[in-house]
């Protein structure tokens, strides 16, 4: 199946550069947390004086965020491998679709709430911002997580039926 | 599971061998195994047809209800 190996190789493509900006990220956010290197940075259009508590505290959730990140899109290669080998619904591939689905919703959790409560104690105003349409928005990505989840659920389900359908003499 | 798979009994009233009755029905050993130990989960009409022609009997001198309070 071309598209499942063209899938494939984007997949491990994109895990390659997630895995060395992890990598950037680490290093940065340790300079960060751990000195008081203060120099002007932006997440998501919003300003972050990094030299304070509130700032650092951001860094290390937004870490840990596109830490998930990127463990969700090793698990997704993983899927995709079992696909290639026609392994489909398997426990799994269930499991890992599970997991991919929680990852996700954190990491997007993780990274707006900080950012939300960031900016009302720090700069003191409460500010929403609703997107529509963009890969960043916090709804698409709770939506993209909640769908990981109910395709694990309905993956379970298939492998129930084709178990049925296999003892069918 | 409440339904009992009687077809080793057949099988030995009528001196046939499992292997011989699965090529005779059409399905695999495998299969006729998965039906006689109780793990299938259905039976198909054209399988029960053929094993009731090749066994020459009736649908409930193979499968029998046992309900669960019996046990």
């Amino acid at each position: 199946m071309k598209k499942l190996n063209f899938l494939k190789m984007l997949l491990d493509v994109f895990y390659f550069f997630s895995l060395l900006g992890v990598v950037g990220l680490s290093i940065f956010a340790s300079m960060i947390i751990f000195f008081d290197e203060s120099f002007p940075i932006k997440i998501k259009g919003n300003e972050i004086i990094a030299a304070d508590w509130a700032g650092k505290l951001l860094i290390g959730f937004v870490w840990m965020s596109f830490s998930c990140f990127v463990y969700a899109i090793f698990l997704l290669r993983k899927v995709v491998s079992h696909f290639v080998k026609r392994e489909i619904f398997n426990d799994r591939v269930i499991l890992f679709l599970n997991r991919i689905g929680i990852l996700l919703i954190i990491s997007v959790a993780l990274q707006d709430i900080s950012l939300f409560f960031y900016g009302m104690f720090h700069r003191s105003e409460v500010e929403f911002e609703f997107t529509s349409g963009g890969f960043d928005s916090f709804l698409l990505g709770i939506g993209l997580g909640l769908f990981f989840m109910v395709l694990s659920e309905v993956f379970k389900i298939a492998k129930a039926f084709k178990e049925d359908s296999e003892l069918a003499v | 599971m409440p339904i009992l798979i009687n077809v080793d009994v057949m099988l030995a009233k009528r001196k046939m061998r499992s292997n011989e009755l699965a090529d005779r029905i059409g399905i695999t050993t495998a299969n006729l195994s998965i039906l006689k130990t109780g793990k299938a989960r259905a039976v198909r009409f054209s399988t029960l047809e053929a094993i009731c022609k090749v066994l020459d009997c009736q649908p409930g001198d193979i499968i029998e209800y046992i309900p669960e309070e019996k046990k």
